[in-house]
């Protein structure tokens, strides 16, 4: 089992975002995005249990994109506008916050795939989860 | 300030990031070489791939594999090589399993076997790993070449989240096995009719299997809600304990000299692969490994489960399969969960023995008890309609495919 695994393996999301402090980083990330447009990347447990036990309202989320809305497309998720990877395009935007385990490769995915031709946008990981795990990530 | 960490933080990785897709510009390179050299060779190759995971039998594609080699076809079988069957297999394929370790990846695969992809014709995945590495599935997808397969490890009838999942942006062809899930298919996950493979899953073929003892096999799914809940204080782990102690359970296995084989998800058992749910513990329940799930399926009478896709495993060999909603009222549990449960009751007119509470599902097992296990007639003839074909399934996909 690599240190990712062993990071989320037998744990619930509560135990995890306690023991990285999550209600102390939510607060920095509101601070930096400040009247900034955000968009979520990740529609998914990680987010769902942020949206039911943290307030989100100080980040001007304006979208929830995901995969998952090319084939069921809904109009709203968590009471966010809910969008496609490919709508980003069109989307009007300063910041992606990816909400999930493993960041990295959707990074990878939205950098080569969705913004392949475009001009990247600014990216940041939502789950402050040790250095250590996303360089594993990473390499 | 503090919040400055979070830019420091998120610069660090990016640049890292860099560093890595730098050091990725030869794994780029090749692919191109590869796309540009292809044409210039024939397509004889063919790539397998089950799950990575070590608590998960390797079976779907590994029965193509066998049958594949075994009628001459070059193929080979890409493994984990810390999975618990590597060694079994390595031993019985030797110069056709391609294990991933740190020296072979996914991502530097295609410039350690190099020739093998000029060559190669079909990839068949039977769970998609290489979403795992962008530039591997964006060749594989996008490869005039080269078709890539969704193989399946289930059939998809009760589970609406799979939906998200292996849609058409992520393979080629896919394999289904009954018009039911090629309807589902079509409709939630856009496949048009001529990507679909109209066969079974490959692993059927193996199935059959007499055994003189009785036994019966129970197999729950897991839930997602579980990462977020803990499933101690949930209806499924309850239930669950409520149904391996119920008296009545217990009295008819041990009368009718019954094993009661479980396997559960690894996250319930403790260090010790155990589950302590009783101080008293019935001698004909037993604790079974999920990498020998299979085992199982061939020498069990009948399965009882929730919707978990093994049912199809039982239904093919006309054994008689329950299907116990044990949490369809928990409210905690999340919505991906709930709208699979949801989901699976409008299969009840397609399937049978469908139950939403413990007494109605011993009720049942008594009646299959009594009756050897005995599909009846009206049930077997539902069956009919959830299997494409019943034989020569490896056979039929290589036909479906066109592969000779």
């Amino acid at each position: 089992m690599n240190k990712n695994e062993q990071f989320f393996n037998n744990k619930t999301y509560k135990e995890i975002l306690e023991n990285l402090h999550f209600g102390e980083h939510l607060k920095n990330l509101e601070k930096k995005f400040k009247n900034r447009k955000v968009i979520i990347y990740g529609a998914g447990i990680l987010f769902d249990y942020i949206c039911e036990n943290y307030n989100l309202k100080n980040l001007n989320i304006v979208a929830i994109a995901d995969k998952k809305f090319e084939m069921t497309p809904a109009a709203n998720y968590k009471g966010y506008r809910a969008i496609n990877p490919e709508q980003l395009k069109s989307e009007d935007f300063d910041i992606l916050l990816i909400a999930n385990n493993y960041p990295v490769k959707i990074k990878q995915f939205l950098e080569t795939v969705v913004f392949k031709k475009e001009k990247k946008p600014k990216i940041y990981f939502m789950l402050n989860k040790p250095l250590s795990l996303y360089v594993e990530e990473i390499f | 300030m503090f919040f400055y960490k979070i830019g420091i933080m998120q610069f660090v990785l990016n640049f890292l990031m860099k560093v890595k897709s730098t050091l990725n510009w030869t794994n780029e390179f090749t692919f191109k070489i590869i796309e540009l050299l292809q044409p210039l060779f024939s397509k004889n190759v063919y790539f397998l791939r089950d799950t990575d995971s070590e608590y998960t039998e390797l079976i779907d594609a590994y029965s193509l594999f066998e049958y594949m080699l075994k009628n001459n076809y070059k193929c080979f079988y890409i493994i984990n090589k810390f999975h618990p069957q590597y060694e079994q297999i390595k031993s019985k394929y030797p110069k056709n399993i391609i294990p991933l370790d740190k020296k072979t990846k996914m991502e530097n695969l295609h410039i350690r076997h190099f020739f093998k992809f000029l060559h190669l014709k079909n990839y068949f995945s039977a769970w998609g790993l290489e979403i795992n590495n962008v530039s591997l599935h964006n060749f594989l997808y996008n490869n005039k070449h080269i078709e890539y397969v969704f193989l399946q490890h289930g059939i998809i009838l009760l589970k609406s989240f799979m939906f998200d999942l292996y849609n058409k942006n992520w393979f080629n062809k896919m394999l289904v096995s009954n018009d039911y899930e090629k309807e589902l298919v079509k409709k939630h996950m856009g496949y048009d009719e001529d990507q679909l493979i109209k066969a079974c899953l490959p692993r059927f073929e193996n199935l059959f299997e007499t055994n003189k003892n009785k036994e019966i096999f129970v197999f729950f799914t897991w839930r997602l809600s579980f990462d977020k809940i803990p499933y101690e204080t949930s209806k499924y782990y309850e239930r669950i304990c409520s149904l391996l102690n119920n008296q009545r359970l217990n009295k008819l296995l041990q009368k009718n000299n019954i094993t009661l084989n479980v396997s559960l998800h690894h996250k319930l058992l403790d260090k010790n692969n155990t589950f302590n749910f009783s101080e008293n513990i019935n001698q004909n329940i037993h604790f079974i490994d999920s990498t020998k799930v299979s085992d199982y399926i061939k020498k069990s009478d009948m399965l009882i489960t929730d919707y978990s896709s093994i049912w199809a495993d039982f239904l093919f060999q006309n054994k008689p399969a329950i299907f116990y909603r044990l949490d369809f009222d928990d409210e905690n549990l999340i919505d991906q969960d709930k709208n699979d449960l949801v989901f699976s009751k409008n299969s009840d007119d397609i399937l049978f023995n469908v139950s939403y509470d413990e007494d109605k599902t011993i009720d049942l097992i008594e009646k299959y008890i009594v009756n050897s296990f005995t599909l009846e007639a009206e049930n077997i003839k539902k069956t009919e309609k959830l299997f494409y074909v019943k034989k020569d399934i490896c056979k039929k996909i290589l036909e479906e495919m066109n592969i000779e």
